[in-house]
């Protein structure tokens, strides 16, 4: 008997540890700092994180606050917040006088944001050009003389066709989302607010630029995914097909509205193995590495200007993705790469909404010339995503039932 | 008397294995109950709830998660404000464990205060969970649902964000 107990402890323990999520490390011994929450509470592990330098880094909080951190202490050192932030004041002054004339801007407080007092939301945020925008939206209603096709689109939507039918007095009020780049530097001072206007080009094309799901900024311009207006999933786990001649990420001038270039046609990235679900949910990157700016679509990883292919994802398994990538030092590629499996048994929630189960995330070298992956060891799996690769460490963000901690796990070592 | 001791001590063995007997079958008895864990009724509150919640006939439950949706807790608050105001017996049972966000939550919401001893609020993500999982399993939005206190199951149970007409809730209330 108490051998056969032995047994069970002994198998109990190890199917224990291989559910445990912690890997095993091939490298230093991990840091751990306890994140300060002095002036801003997290409630989650955070949306975003971004490298602002080799020091500090910077969270998306809840999507209503932006905090930089010291990576070695935890320390707080700044915040910046929407709570309190006038949004109607704003859109009057910006897009209401923009447009006076022909468009009309009613906002009410509490249509565009969240819990707290304010009334917006930081969908992303991004440093680059030692600055850190944050990509911000509200909700307003439009009431556009030139446009009246806008408040005509949903007549023959069945559901609002019933609605009227079994109401007397139906009104419809049309939310739109308005769109913001504010403009802070690293002590999260607020250096300007760039309304994002009309593109000229985009509206005759009838193609929006999709930040919300990624963009980058460098000199000036802001690059995001490009997408057609009437993009709509069938179901999330369908596939999407894309044309091969259609563009999949559009360059803007932030100054200049007439500005605007479609980059890397379908044809020279692949997204053929994308679901919707997939394209609404890959970490995509556009970021500097050395003397290149390039794009990663979890999949290929692109030099944005030369359309050139970079890494494929003929070198990933089916399954697999890129969440984090840069060149290192010693001339291989460093990736954090994790890959997703289906649930066994869904609930209707996750089927519905297509979750998937991420299994692995790995740290992994792979040498561009002899086509070879190094594997360097397991790491937590974090299915937020939110996670950062340098040259020197990986950087995420982990919480116990009372803290949450910045973590650093060096990998190179001297 | 050697033989007179042989047999107590052989009696004594007996006696002694009898008894590691019973007791080999009491644990086998634990464990094979433990393999088969105790039957639940589905959708019984009270498996989840303290029985001391209910007071009346009917309960309003919220089941509030700071993180849903950006816009659901400003959703809840407008419900909130219309159906304090008819005075249902309410609970919230709030998503949160740590001390520290459990502070910043009261303050952020406004339309009910849950300093108030005489507010009903009990709080936990595992608690939660639970209270969800009996009419929405594996949701984490926030629901607002109305518990039958005598048939101890929950007979509405709905999204915060999906609730387009109050008046259907209050006639559930009634």
């Amino acid at each position: 008997m108490s051998k056969n107990i032995f047994v069970l402890v002994v198998i109990s323990l190890s199917v224990f540890s291989c559910s445990d999520r912690q890997g095993n490390y091939s490298f230093d011994k991990a840091k751990k700092a306890t994140i300060d929450e002095s002036k801003v509470v997290l409630t989650r592990l955070p949306a975003h994180v971004v490298q602002i330098n080799d020091t500090i880094i910077g969270f998306n909080n809840s999507y209503q606050n932006v905090s930089l951190y010291n990576i070695n202490t935890g320390k707080n050192l700044c915040s910046y917040s929407l709570i309190g932030l006038n949004f109607d004041s704003l859109i009057q002054v910006t897009y209401g006088k923009h447009y006076a004339g022909f468009r009309k801007y009613i906002h009410d407080k509490g249509d565009g944001g969240g819990m707290e007092n304010s009334d917006g939301t930081i969908q992303r945020i991004v440093a680059s050009d030692g600055k850190v925008y944050m990509f911000v939206t509200t909700l307003a209603e439009i009431i556009d003389k030139n446009d009246t096709a806008s408040t005509t689109e949903y007549d023959d939507n069945e559901e609002i066709k019933k609605l009227k039918a079994q109401n007397t007095k139906v009104k419809m009020v049309i939310l739109s989302y308005i769109e913001f780049l504010f403009v802070a530097d690293t002590d999260l001072k607020l250096l300007e607010i760039i309304p994002l206007y009309d593109r000229p080009k985009l509206k005759t094309d009838d193609n929006f630029a999709f930040l919300q799901i990624g963009y980058g900024i460098i000199k000036g311009s802001a690059y995001s995914l490009l997408q057609e207006r009437n993009f709509k999933p069938t179901t999330l786990r369908s596939k999407i097909t894309f044309s091969p001649d259609q563009y999949s990420v559009v360059r803007m001038d932030l100054k200049d509205v007439n500005s605007v270039d479609y980059l890397l046609p379908f044809k020279d990235v692949d997204f053929s193995s994308f679901t919707y679900q997939d394209y609404f949910s890959v970490p995509y990157q556009f970021k500097v590495i050395g003397d290149k700016f390039i794009f990663s679509n979890g999949k290929d990883i692109v030099d944005v200007d030369k359309g050139e292919i970079l890494f494929s994802h003929t070198n990933l398994q089916p399954n697999e993705w890129v969440g984090c990538y840069l060149t290192g030092k010693d001339g291989k590629d460093h990736f954090i790469n994790y890959t997703m499996e289906p649930k066994k048994n869904p609930t209707d929630f996750e089927k519905i909404y297509a979750i998937d189960s991420m299994s692995t995330m790995k740290l992994r070298l792979f040498d561009p010339e002899t086509k070879k992956w190094e594997d360097k060891g397991d790491l937590p799996v974090l299915s937020n995503k939110s996670f950062l690769l340098t040259d020197k460490n990986i950087i995420y963000v982990e919480s116990d039932s009372t803290h949450y901690f910045i973590k650093q796990i060096p990998y190179n070592e001297d | 008397m050697l033989r007179a001791t042989a047999h107590i001590i052989s009696s004594s063995k007996f006696h002694i294995m009898k008894i590691r007997f019973f007791f080999l079958l009491v644990i086998l008895w634990a464990c094979n109950s433990e393999q088969q864990p105790t039957k639940q009724e589905p959708f019984k509150v009270s498996a989840v709830l303290p029985a001391s919640i209910c007071e009346g006939k009917k309960l309003l439950i919220y089941t509030l998660n700071p993180n849903d949706c950006v816009n659901c807790l400003s959703v809840f608050s407008g419900l909130n404000d219309v159906l304090s105001k008819q005075n249902y017996k309410t609970l919230y049972v709030i998503a949160v464990d740590r001390e520290i966000e459990k502070n910043k939550f009261k303050e952020s919401i406004i339309s009910v205060d849950l300093n108030d001893p005489k507010t009903n609020v009990l709080w936990g993500k595992k608690l939660f969970q639970q209270v969800n999982n009996l009419t929405k399993p594996s949701a984490t939005v926030s629901l607002v649902n109305i518990y039958d206190c005598k048939a101890d199951s929950i007979v509405f149970s709905k999204s915060v964000k999906e609730v387009s007409d109050v008046n259907e809730i209050i006639n559930q209330l009634q």
